[in-house]
């Protein structure tokens, strides 16, 4: 279900409704069950996944904090995972979509992998039953090591499995072609989770939060279970942490009429950057990184950039909408993006740009790698480390690997330059966005007064950040080759196969330009919401639209859904 | 604890006080009374500043686009004139009783064939014309025309007592094989519908064609039924009852047509609605979504060819597969045309409809391609004595 989908609308509708008639128990019941429908409507069987993070981080939470787990809870949690088996992975899902086609499959005509999984599930859930009696008499830091290695490995299992098997098999297989020896294809036909990464990652994090005694884990599985299905950030973001969600979830919610109308002119935000601009402009820079014939030097620089466009409108246009949406709720997401265009360098871009994300690699790699504690040479090897995995957390495949490397290497150069004193970690006031807009510390520059030096540095860490992009959209190793050496060749002379963006598209890009430079200027996000109520009515007008004119755009699948 | 996000309305998340309260309502209010008399008039003088004119030829980029989400009806009674003159291009084209009807002899010396199709098979045919000059083509078509045009074409002929060439050639284009459920072109293409019309085939319970021919025959016939509100809702009762592609609120005009906003909201729900009805009669493996089809276009091609035989002629059939569709249609009509003998030519062998080289912007085969398929049409023909 996608966020700019009319199904979507109707089924918010409903939950908006359900919810605000509903006590508060009820509520996080109904918005749980509202989460596993609102996956489950790409595809059921996955949402066994997400059962098995939710259970098996619920009980390692608990087992971190104390010896045991409650009875009752041990037995929720096991009924839960096994009945997640029974109902997601038996049943013929498949036949609901083929029915529509005339295909007759019978629904409750059982899998014979659900049958499988059901079995291991059953066999799985005895032996961690066994093994959590077994595990209290272990001595306590020795017992948490051992949790917390559990957690880790089951999560990172799942996401390896599903999203890296073929990758690193495609890649031995290459290594070993190139050695000479043709090896046999161990490649096997899987179907990436939507929001994988996301949600498990969010999962992942409460665990080690868990660990570190941050966070006091909660003892309501049910609780646990909406705060990994909650589904607003479900699929593509923000992060979120439990310190920050779990909190406004196991308390009673009261919806303000400020707020709302908050989250309302967010969704509008997002469904604009989403419709107008971001699917106006995906056939355009398709026409030309899709291309299989010759593409011209232009047409290379104007893809690029319009990537950029694109791939910001359709992230944050997301992560608006996920914000808007849990606002009608009365639950505050992380903010995800600050103006990250306006960056002057790479380490203000990466407080500005997926910040929920940045902020989860200082945490959780870059910090425990030793951050900046352990050397200079150590500092540097752990910033280029983790933008190579973050990178690669972006998608199983070498051009985000090399983005990763670009972006560590842009970081690593930038720190060089500013004699080691700017890194990647930001303050968590900085990641939430509730510090200065403008970023980070500024030297003087002694060339240019700042109205200068400040657009200036702005456009060049822009270029710098454009051929990131050009890194991130390629689809071979080889393209990146041959666009880069278009980029610099000035003699290329190839007619440009372009195709124009949309209308809705090109209106869109100028009206948000002047929105984010009205925002950079007066310092805040939304600034127009300042606005004198005729200027304020003029605008929305517009953006309404601009969305509306977008609606005829064909629907693109959000970008980062597949990551 | 991260704090939370940046907030705007909300940016003090004070307690709300009954005056407090009452000042925001009055603001968002006024909010809201603004927002919709800007979109008022945003829409009226994009409405009054880029008014189409009567024939698209002439209207810009942005009058089109503005004016794509009218209805059917809205657009055709823009489009048709009050005398055949006043027509818009778009109105004359593809008629079965002016296209088919053409009596121009083939020039003394030369092998002559008629191509029934659409532009796809109009293209091929003069590649082949260019590549043997001794061939001279009659080209009988309708913009993006199903087999039943095609065929309804043919049959004119034969009924009418036209000259006819000797060789007979049939294109059928893969995207327009979903037309054969519609009897006109102007269900299916809602931004730019093409209002000529073509009978519908279904086959009876013994296994013959049977035709539903529409009422309205010609572009006299159509400015007559707009006239005449009897007529023109009985026709579209006619289309409501035998087009698949029929959607009321797509077809029949309406106040929406008056609003800029409110068309390009029926524009975009028109495109959704279409894509679902082209979707359950396009499974993945071809057309299995409607097994019909398959049956009165076999139905359809057999009995062609049938007839052409039975006159002296020589029936041939060229199966264009554009983008998006590779081999279904040779898949699902080659055997049939294999087991009678009839020659055909399935262009998904050829050039790849897959391959995006292959195609121009607006979806046709590039002049290469159109080379080569013509090449394979002739060798199979062999004309040379």
């Amino acid at each position: 279900m996608l966020f700019n989908s009319p199904e979507f609308f109707g089924f918010l509708a409903v939950v908006y409704l359900a919810y605000r008639l509903l006590p508060f128990r009820w509520q996080n019941r109904m918005l749980l069950v509202a989460g596993y429908v609102f996956y489950g409507w790409w595809d059921v069987r996955f949402l066994f996944l997400i059962a098995c993070s939710t259970t098996v981080d619920f009980a390692i939470g608990l087992l971190l904090a104390d010896k045991y787990i409650p009875a009752r809870q041990r037995l929720t949690a096991s009924l839960f995972l096994t009945g997640a088996a029974l109902v997601f992975l038996c049943p013929n899902w498949s036949a609901v979509a083929l029915s529509r086609r005339g295909v007759d499959i019978a629904l409750l005509t059982p899998r014979p992998i659900g049958l499988q999984v059901l079995v291991a599930t059953l066999i799985f859930v005895l032996i961690a039953n066994l093994l959590i009696d077994r595990i209290s008499n272990v001595p306590q830091e020795r017992r948490r090591k051992i949790l917390i290695f559990c957690s880790v490995f089951v999560n990172l299992v799942f996401l390896a499995f599903f999203k890296y098997f073929n990758f690193f098999i495609d890649s031995g297989e290459y290594a070993f072609r190139t050695l000479g020896i043709a090896p046999t294809s161990l490649q096997l036909s899987i179907v990436l989770p939507v929001g994988i990464s996301f949600y498990t990652f969010q999962s992942l994090s409460y665990t080690i939060d868990v660990y570190r005694r941050l966070v006091v884990p909660t003892s309501s599985f049910w609780d646990f279970a909406l705060f990994v299905a909650y589904f607003p950030p479900l699929v593509a973001g923000p992060i979120e942490r439990a310190r920050h969600l779990l909190p406004q979830l196991t308390r009673p919610r009261r919806i303000r009429l400020p707020q709302s109308m908050d989250g309302i002119v967010l969704i509008l935000l997002g469904l604009f950057k989403k419709v107008a601009i971001a699917d106006g402009i995906a056939p355009a820079v398709d026409s030309v990184f899709t291309s299989t014939g010759a593409v011209s030097q232009t047409d290379v620089a104007l893809a690029t950039l319009l990537f950029a466009i694109q791939i910001f409108c359709d992230f944050s246009g997301y992560s608006d909408i996920a914000r808007g949406v849990s606002k009608l709720f009365g639950v505050e997401l992380i903010l995800n993006f600050n103006l990250p265009y306006f960056s002057k360098n790479p380490s203000e871009f990466w407080r500005r740009w997926h910040i929920s994300l940045s902020s989860w690699l200082r945490d959780y790699l870059y910090i425990p790698l030793g951050g900046n504690r352990l050397g200079t040479a150590r500092t540097y090897l752990n910033l280029f480390l983790t933008m190579v995995l973050g990178g690669l957390w972006h998608g199983a495949a070498w051009n985000y690997v090399l983005w990763g490397a670009y972006q560590g290497a842009l970081l690593c150069g930038h720190r060089l330059l500013m004699h080691g004193r700017e890194t990647l970690p930001t303050s968590a006031e900085a990641v939430a966005g509730t510090t200065d807009i403008h970023g980070g510390a500024l030297r003087p520059s002694i060339l240019f007064p700042r109205w200068i030096s400040t657009p200036l540095r702005i456009i060049v860490f822009f270029a710098f950040c454009c051929y990131g992009w050009l890194l991130f959209r390629a689809h071979s190793l080889d393209q990146i080759k041959v666009f880069t050496g278009l980029l610099f060749d000035v003699n290329a002379r190839v007619p440009s196969v372009i195709s124009k963006p949309t209308f809705s598209a090109s209106l869109g890009i100028l009206l948000l330009s002047m929105l984010q430079i009205c925002d950079y200027r007066a310092g805040r996000l939304e600034s127009f919401t300042c606005w004198r109520p005729p200027l304020q009515g003029l605008l929305y007008a517009a953006l309404l639209f601009i969305l509306i004119m977008g609606t005829s755009n064909a629907p693109v699948q959000f970008i980062y859904f597949q990551f | 604890m991260l704090p939370s996000s940046s907030s705007t309305f909300s940016s003090e998340h004070t307690p709300p006080t009954r005056q407090n309260r009452r000042v925001l309502l009055g603001r968002l209010l006024g909010i809201a009374l603004w927002t919709t008399g800007a979109l008022i008039l945003i829409d009226v003088a994009v409405g009054l500043a880029f008014r189409p004119p009567s024939d698209p030829r002439w209207a810009s980029s942005l009058q089109t686009y503005f004016d794509y989400g009218r209805s059917i009806e809205g657009k055709l009674r823009r489009e048709v004139g009050s005398t055949p003159e006043q027509d818009a291009a778009i109105v004359k084209a593809g008629w079965i009783a002016n296209e088919c009807d053409v009596a121009t002899a083939t020039p003394p010396g030369r092998l002559g064939f008629d191509i029934y199709g659409m532009s796809f098979s109009d293209q091929i045919a003069d590649q082949m014309e260019r590549l043997d000059h001794r061939l001279a083509r009659r080209r009988f078509s309708g913009p993006a025309a199903p087999p039943n045009h095609s065929y309804a074409c043919y049959i004119r002929r034969v009924n009418a007592g036209r000259e006819r060439a000797p060789i007979q050639i049939m294109g059928v284009l893969a995207s327009s094989v979903e037309r054969m459920e519609t009897i006109s072109g102007l269900t299916t293409s809602f931004e730019a519908p093409q209002p000529f019309t073509y009978p519908r085939y279904s086959l009876t319970a013994d296994g013959h064609l049977e035709g539903h021919s529409p009422s309205i025959a010609t572009p006299d016939d159509l400015r007559a039924a707009l006239a005449d509100p009897v007529r023109w809702r009985a026709f579209l009762d006619e289309l409501a009852a035998n087009d698949a592609f029929y959607v009321q609120q797509l077809v029949r005009a309406d106040i929406f047509d008056h609003s800029v906003i409110a068309r390009m909201i029926r524009r975009a729900w028109g495109q959704r609605v279409l894509r679902d009805r082209t979707a359950a009669l396009r499974a993945t493996d071809g057309f299995s979504g409607a097994p019909e089809i398959a049956l009165v276009l076999r139905a359809l091609l057999l009995d062609f060819a049938a007839k052409a035989r039975k006159a002296a002629e020589r029936p041939m059939v060229i199966l264009i597969e554009d983008r998006g569709y590779g081999s279904a249609l040779s898949r699902m009509v080659a055997p049939a045309l294999q087991a009678n003998r009839v020659d055909f030519v399935a262009t998904s062998a050829i050039a790849s409809p897959d391959d995006a080289h292959n195609f121009e912007g607006d979806g046709h085969f590039i002049p290469e391609a159109n080379e080569k398929i013509a090449r394979a049409v002739l060798d199979l023909l062999d004309p040379a004595p």
